[in-house]
């Protein structure tokens, strides 16, 4: 190989890191250009943009909580059943007249102590896989939510229990209109996320956590506590479920047995669109973030050209296949070097 | 500083079972300072299993550990690490996912706390991990290079990189050159020469 081909390899192999972290940005920007040319007045009208993030509010939780128990190399199929469970038992809370910041705790510690509990029955009963005791605990939680409530939608919260999922922030200060106002549940998407990627990029618990999905035998030899790692990350996947209902229930002013039905899939789709590994060690915090805004723009662009949401499932099912196939390629490539 | 033959490490009639297999059976064993101890035996007699007990990876099932003397119970890895053993693994305990000082630092990186949180200090992490591989004359392209792009020699100078940067008392090597291409087995047997120069204490495996 002669100089100059080797220095276009080299550059072309410094990129492939680049791509790794910022491709899927790359396949966000590229479906936002899209849909704008095919929905000029509407998609990127204010109106519409807030709409798509109020769509996506409770989702992101439920994927970030999902994301870190994948980069364990682990699963949860319960944040959805967590989800109602913690809406629920706020619903039962707020109706039986407790004071606006106990409502809002509820969620929170309800949707911990459902992570605790999937965390010390995969680490204590030596479950073979945490697929196993989150299927379980799938049934156990959304059954409990119906026995407390009876099954039935319970409504009607006050608008300090609806803040973070309903609340808008006024901009007219800013010379804008009052429609143009910020979903306070944006706000806190930002947050979150924010804490997360400096919990995930520079806290020693974030890097054990990739290091346990890397090789969980490298990081025991190390003398990490793995069972502990894995027990915060499974509470911490259920704390972010507990947001999610919060958030849900300013949304919707209700509790009902139906909330964050088969919302797993779409938490375990978002974290594998932004290129999180089923393998564990692999994925980002900006990744998912991509993930689920481009499940939320897919969805809501359809719904703009009125194609129906059973093409919805197609597409969003062939860019899960898509987006798999696309890091196999460049598995492939990184190690044929 | 421990005199030259000070015994620094003994196993009393250490015995381990797996369910219904013996793969220790009152084993004793002395490790003194200075000494260059090898541990040989076929496939499956229990080389690995006695490492593994001495490092805390394996509670033994009967028969006790005793570090310059003093008897010691050890719960995991980081007990041994603690008492100023260090091992290298035969499956070389790496996470490929992340970069060469991250593994050699890994359990314990050095960190800027902020109440219950501790941050990272990577700028640390990169400065000692360039020091001590130049130290160790171990070429890599840089101390950020995930363990995963590196070769089978590379890989495991840096798991003998990481059992040195601690100023152990006693490394343990597993089969350190088992896994490797034979161009790459001399490359670390260098090194471990070089290493027995420098350092106190070995404990090498070579069946
Ligand atoms: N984790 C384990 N579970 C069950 N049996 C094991 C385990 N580790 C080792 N053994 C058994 O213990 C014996 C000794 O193995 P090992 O220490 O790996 O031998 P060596 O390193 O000398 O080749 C073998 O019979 C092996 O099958
Ligand atoms: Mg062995």
């Amino acid at each position: 190989m002669d100089s100059k081909d080797q220095d276009k390899d080299s550059l072309y192999l410094k990129l492939i890191p680049y791509f790794e972290k910022y491709g899927i940005l790359l396949l966000l920007v590229i479906m936002i250009v899209v849909m704008h040319f095919l929905q000029p007045d509407v998609f990127l009208s204010w109106r519409n943009v807030t709409n798509v993030f109020k769509q996506i509010s409770w989702q992101s939780m439920l994927a970030l909580g999902v994301f870190m128990v994948i980069v364990t190399a682990g699963i949860d199929l319960s944040v959805g059943s967590i989800m109602m469970l913690s809406l629920m038992i706020l619903a039962i809370v707020a109706k039986a007249g407790a004071p606006w910041y106990i409502v809002v705790i509820t969620p929170l510690i309800a949707g911990f102590l459902c992570g605790l509990f999937n965390g010390l029955g995969i680490t204590l009963l030596r479950m073979p896989h945490p697929f196993i005791m989150t299927l379980g605990t799938l049934y156990i939680f959304r059954g409990t939510g119906n026995l407390i409530s009876g099954g039935t939608p319970i409504s009607g919260f006050t608008d300090e229990v609806r803040y973070l999922g309903h609340g808008r922030i006024d901009l007219t200060w800013l010379g804008l209109e009052k429609s143009q106002y910020l979903p306070v549940s944006l706000v806190l998407i930002a947050i979150v996320y924010i804490i997360f990627w400096i919990f995930m990029n520079k806290t020693r618990t974030g890097k054990w956590i990739y290091a346990i999905g890397g090789n969980p035998n490298a990081a025991r030899a190390s003398g990490i506590n793995v069972n502990k790692i894995l027990v915060i990350v499974y509470s911490l996947c259920g704390f972010l479920s507990g947001i999610g209902a919060l958030i849900l229930a300013g949304r919707t002013d209700s509790g009902y047995p139906n909330a964050g039905l088969q919302s797993e899939l779409d938490a375990i789709a978002a974290c594998i669109i932004g290129g999180a590994s089923f393998f564990g060690g692999r994925g980002t915090v900006l990744g998912v973030f991509a993930g689920v805004m481009i499940m939320g723009i897919l969805r809501n662009g359809l719904n703009l050209m009125d194609v129906s949401s059973f093409w919805q499932q197609v597409l969003i099912g062939s860019i899960i296949v898509l987006a798999v196939y696309v890091d196999v390629l460049r598995r492939d490539f990184g190690t044929r070097k | 500083m421990s005199s030259a033959n000070q015994l620094l490490l003994e196993a009393k009639n250490v015995t381990k079972y797996f369910g219904t297999i013996t793969a220790l059976e009152n084993v004793n064993l002395k490790i003194h300072a200075g000494e260059c101890l090898g541990v040989v035996g076929d496939n499956g007699a229990g080389k690995t299993t006695l490492m593994k007990v001495l490092s805390g990876l394996y509670k033994p099932s009967a028969g006790s550990l005793h570090f310059e003397g003093k008897e010691k119970v050890l719960e995991s890895p980081r007990d041994s690490q603690n008492l100023g053993l260090e091992m290298v693994y035969q499956d070389l305990a790496l996470a490929g996912n992340l970069p060469i000082g991250e593994n050699i630092f890994l359990g314990r990186e050095p960190t800027t706390n902020l109440g219950l949180l501790k941050f990272l200090d990577y700028k640390k992490i990169k400065e000692l991990t360039e020091a001590h591989l130049g130290k160790l004359k171990i070429n890599v392209k840089s101390a950020d290079q995930k363990v995963e792009e590196l070769s089978g020699g590379q890989r495991q100078a840096v798991a003998i990189a990481r059992s040195t940067a601690f100023n152990a008392k006693v490394v343990i090597m597993d089969e350190p050159t088992a896994a490797l291409a034979i161009k790459e087995v001399g490359k670390v047997l260098d090194l471990i020469n070089s290493l027995k120069k420098n350092w106190r204490r070995r404990n090498c495996d070579q069946s």
